[in-house]
């Protein structure tokens, strides 16, 4: 599976800011990993875990993840450390959705400002091969150990406001 | 007297997470009970009569929001302590929790040092000992 962007990562500075510093404050605190901001799209490789994540208050958009199973299996491993013997896929997975969902709760709460309330869904796993294509998407990359991943949010009210 | 501390998430690492920065916060002889949604915990406070409830907004059956209002609602759980902890913690949302009765709102992911300020008036003496609360 190959993530390509079709926008530039700096196009909106503040939606660009709020996302990126949500990763990072989700990873650093929730795996003990920091990630590396990558400047350019890259192949997101091997066998991949997608999970979204529906906003639909105050804005209507989608975040995605799309992380290898190698490197969430690794978050898995050390958030549990000898806690948890075998780490089986279904905790990889709500892993996963618990990362996704912190990102994607950290960056509302960055972009709200605190003055508004936001409402978002429950993390589903896309089981199926599913990319978003549509026009408003945009990818953001970053490597944790030389393993990449994407964060991606669709939506168009963040253009409009450009 | 052991603590007894119910955590509310549907998700089970949020609830490791939880559970091992409660430890590092002082309440590592604390009894902790898990439950996947608002309705669980909510039946556990009452049946383990828990000392501090803590929870997740965003969950299946009855979430955060609901179980706080029901847990200081009910003349048995009305003076105990629910600190939610959710990734929605923008200042509109805390102000709702706190209107409430939350003891405590903080966001996802957990700050320890955070943790550590909120929950301070909750630990006790002669249950917890001054090296868990200063342990890092």
């Amino acid at each position: 599976m190959k993530i390509t962007e079709n926008r530039t990562l700096n196009e909106n500075s503040s939606l660009h800011k709020a996302l990126v510093d949500a990763v990072l404050a989700t990873m650093e605190n929730i795996a003990f990993e920091e990630p590396e901001v990558l400047p350019d799209p890259i192949t997101i490789a091997g066998e991949i875990l997608t999970f979204t994540l529906q906003v639909v208050s105050p804005y209507l958009l989608l975040t995605k993840i799309d992380i290898p199973q190698k490197l969430a299996a690794k978050l898995t491993q050390t958030i549990y450390r000898d806690d948890e013997k075998e780490i089986s896929g279904v905790l990889i997975d709500d892993t996963v959705g618990e990362i996704l969902n912190t990102i994607t709760g950290n960056m509302m709460g960055n972009l709200t400002l605190g003055e508004r309330i936001f409402e978002m869904g429950l993390p589903q796993k896309i089981t199926e091969e599913k990319r978003i294509t549509g026009e408003n998407i945009r990818n953001f990359f970053f490597r944790i150990e030389d393993i990449p991943f994407c964060v991606s949010i669709d939506g168009d009210v963040f253009i409009e406001k450009e | 007297m052991k603590k007894t501390i119910v955590i509310a998430d549907d998700s089970r690492t949020a609830r490791f997470l939880i559970r091992q920065y409660l430890e590092m916060a002082g309440f590592s002889q604390a009894e902790f009970l898990e439950a996947e949604n608002g309705r669980q915990a909510l039946q556990l406070a009452k049946d383990r009569q828990a000392h501090i409830l803590f929870t997740d907004y965003k969950m299946p059956e009855m979430d955060g929001l609901d179980l706080l209002r029901r847990v200081k609602a009910s003349p048995k759980l009305h003076d105990l302590p629910v600190v939610v902890i959710t990734s929605f913690a923008n200042q509109a949302k805390i102000d709702e929790f706190s209107e409430n009765g939350a003891y405590a709102v903080l966001q996802k992911p957990l700050l320890l040092s955070k943790l550590r300020k909120a929950m301070q008036p909750l630990l006790t003496d002669e249950n917890y000992g001054e090296q868990d609360i200063e342990r890092e």
